[in-house]
């Protein structure tokens, strides 16, 4: 592992410093605590020992040169480490306001470009609330085309969400950009009355103990539900297998729920569980096939999400955010190669079904 | 006791609550007593104390010198010894001479001396404008003392909260600032009998709604909850939260409620310029609620001028019911 040298700083005061000499030349050994250059600042000359052992990779500040504080002047290389080995240091930028020296080293020469400039020439920016955004980017809309209601023509919420509208009418071309040719997607309001009842009667039997939350009620009436639908179960041969998004920092990841059919909410809600613990992505990796995929994209606000599932993924059902009549959108989105929009839909009236009347799972 | 009598909840004003919760907390705990000015024979400038000195004495109930800074002082040595004092300022304003007990010492010397002493004081002080007492007897300087790390500060809305905040204020370690609304004192609302603590820096939604967020303090919540009825019938349901502590503040409340709504209004009487308004907007911008966000967020607060003597400018320098309601309005078609 490479060690950084840096412009030390060796007074309270000292801002920039100049190397007045190395005493070491690339490739050569240095130990730790040797002098290896000496420098100059605006008040007095200091000798700067080497950080560490090693060789002496490329000398990136040549003597003479004035640089702040902290800049990274040379690297020593641990044994067997090539001069390149790691990451490029970064280009180091004189203060803007003076001109580089002729002779800088290329690593010099180029200021450090902190924020990307804007592009010049371009249309200004669309002015979007950050919602808008958000929408936008999710459904793959351009917010440039987008047309703006809101104060000063700002877009907002209803703007990206009657976009979408439109869209979703129009002929299959004009909807190009916004999904593969091949997928489609279906919506369906459900009541979850007496399933949220359903839950507050199994708290009030077992008080004490966490009951199933909505993603595992929802397993469980899917693995009711889908034995009856063999059209979405022909990538599992007939296994009742579910892959449940989890959303983590570093985006989203499948958890596959392998044979649900005939399980009880408790299995679910500790199987589900133990899937979403940390570090339980590593330790086994998912079956390949399922035969759909759960988005509780409720859990986060979201009231429907057509996802846009590629040419051979599973189907992805979106589960929509309760609302205060305890109502919730069901979003079923996949790729008509995979699956038969009218049995899609079949598939959905039935959800809404069994949601409303969850004892029709038992 | 004649509290012992009553049904389990009754109808007490806000100055009742606290005269409540004072005389639970004394009688509970002898280490709490009570100073002030006029806070014993006469009952307090705004009759919050009331008969306390009669039940509990002139040793627990003390009439002090026209001296605030010699009353912080006392309170901050007598907290330090091991007692629980709770310090009445006759108007909120009185504290700027108090300044040097309050934020350099009450403040700070938990820290100065590693935790080896602290500073268990209560400081309940009527704030606010909308009684006529001109421009050095109706401020709100609360996020005054929000701003100083060390102090916690609330603002109870209901007599409820009077209540439950002040009894959670006497039992915390550390210094906590009560400002209560002089308005506020004589309004009704069911206390429960029992001693009871609303935590601090706890927020509360007043009414659920899906069109904006509403965060309030202190009389505000009430304007607010008011303007939010008056839009009902406009489609435009707003959500009322109750902010009720300042430092610390309850920004996850905050934030789940924007992210539902995508509009946020904050509405304080303190000045709005660098007011608490403000730290809640920065906050919310800077946090994941952002990318919810469906409007500039508002902010109404006092105007930039010392309050008036005059009524009709006095109700002019604050927001009323109806600056909430043109502001939701505005907010509600996209700021």
């Amino acid at each position: 592992m490479a060690v950084d040298v840096i412009m030390p700083r060796v007074d309270m005061t000292m801002e920039r410093g100049t190397i007045r000499a190395w005493k070491a030349q690339p490739g050569d050994a240095v130990r730790e605590g040797a002098l290896l250059f000496e420098i100059e600042t605006d008040k007095s000359a200091m000798e700067i020992d080497a950080p560490a052992s090693g060789t002496l990779g490329r000398i990136l500040v040549p003597a003479g040169v004035e640089v702040p504080v902290g800049t990274l002047v040379a690297r020593i290389l641990a044994a067997g480490e090539a001069a390149e080995a790691g990451s490029p240091p970064p280009p180091i930028a004189p203060a803007p306001s003076q001109a580089a020296p002729s002779d800088l080293p290329p690593a010099l020469a180029a200021p450090a470009p902190r924020v990307a400039p804007p592009p010049a020439g371009d249309a200004p920016r669309p002015r979007a609330t950050p919602l808008a955004r958000r929408l936008a980017r999710e459904h793959g809309l351009d917010l440039a085309s987008l047309r703006g209601t809101g104060p000063r023509g700002r877009i907002g919420r209803a703007d990206v969400e009657a976009a979408r509208a439109a869209t979703s009418t129009a002929p299959a071309g004009a909807a190009a950009s916004a999904a593969p040719p091949m997928a489609f997607h279906s919506s369906i309001r459900a009541d979850l009355g007496a399933l949220l009842e359903l839950r507050a009667r199994i708290a009030a039997a077992r008080p004490g103990s966490a009951p199933p939350g909505p993603t595992t009620l929802l397993l469980r009436l899917l693995a009711a539900l889908l034995p009856g639908h063999p059209a979405l179960l022909g990538a599992t041969g007939g296994s009742v297998d579910v892959a449940v998004a989890l959303a983590h920092e570093e985006g989203t990841r499948l958890a596959v729920l392998a044979g649900l059919q005939g399980r009880r909410a408790e299995w679910i809600a500790a199987e589900l569980a133990r899937l979403a613990a940390p570090g339980a992505a590593g330790a086994a990796p998912p079956p390949p096939r399922h035969a759909l995929v759960l988005a509780n994209v409720g859990r986060i606000g979201i009231e429907g999400h057509a996802a846009a599932p590629r040419r051979g993924e599973a189907p992805v059902l979106a589960f929509g955010a309760i609302d205060r009549d305890r109502r919730a959108t069901f979003t079923l989105a996949a790729d008509r190669e995979a699956l038969d929009p009218a049995e899609a839909m079949r598939f959905l009236s039935r959800l809404r079904d069994f949601a409303a009347a969850p004892w029709l799972a038992l | 006791m004649p509290d012992t009598t009553l049904p389990a909840t009754r109808e007490l004003s806000y100055a009742e609550a606290i005269r409540e919760a004072l005389a639970q907390a004394m009688e509970a705990d002898p280490r709490v007593f009570t100073l002030g000015e006029d806070i014993g024979v006469y009952g307090g400038a705004f009759g919050v104390t009331g008969d306390l000195v009669h039940r509990f004495g002139e040793e627990r109930v003390i009439d002090t010198p026209i001296s605030e800074l010699g009353i912080a002082g006392a309170a901050v040595g007598a907290a330090i010894t091991g007692m629980r004092p709770v310090l009445e300022f006759q108007f909120s304003d009185f504290v700027t001479l108090a300044m040097e007990q309050i934020v350099n010492q009450a403040a700070k010397i938990r820290f100065m001396f590693g935790g080896k002493a602290s500073v268990p004081m209560v400081v309940r002080m009527p704030a606010g404008s909308g009684t006529g007492a001109a421009a050095q007897h109706s401020q709100s300087l609360e996020a005054w003392f929000a701003h100083v790390p060390g102090l916690k500060v609330v603002q109870p809305s209901t007599p409820h909260d009077a209540k439950g905040l002040l009894l959670a204020a006497i039992d915390d370690p550390n210094p906590v600032l009560i400002f209560e609304h002089k308005l506020l004192y004589k309004t009704k609302g069911h206390v429960p009998a029992e001693p009871y603590r609303v935590p601090i820096g706890t927020a509360v939604t007043r009414r659920a709604g899906s069109t904006a967020t509403v965060v309030a303090t202190s009389i505000m919540v009430h304007r607010a909850l008011e303007a939010a009825e008056a839009l009902a019938p406009e489609g435009i349901d707003a959500e009322v939260i109750d902010l009720r502590s300042l430092r610390p503040i309850d920004t996850a409340a905050i934030e789940a409620s924007a992210r539902r709504t995508g509009r946020l209004l904050v509405v304080h009487e303190g000045v709005r310029t660098l007011g608490i308004g403000a730290e809640i907007a920065a906050h919310v911008a800077g946090s994941e609620a952002f990318d919810f966000l469906d409007a500039p967020i508002m902010r109404l607060g006092g105007r930039d001028a010392p309050l008036p003597y005059n009524p009709v400018l006095e109700k002019a320098a604050v927001p009323q019911v109806p600056d909430i309601v043109a502001a939701l309005r505005s907010l509600a078609a996209g700021g």
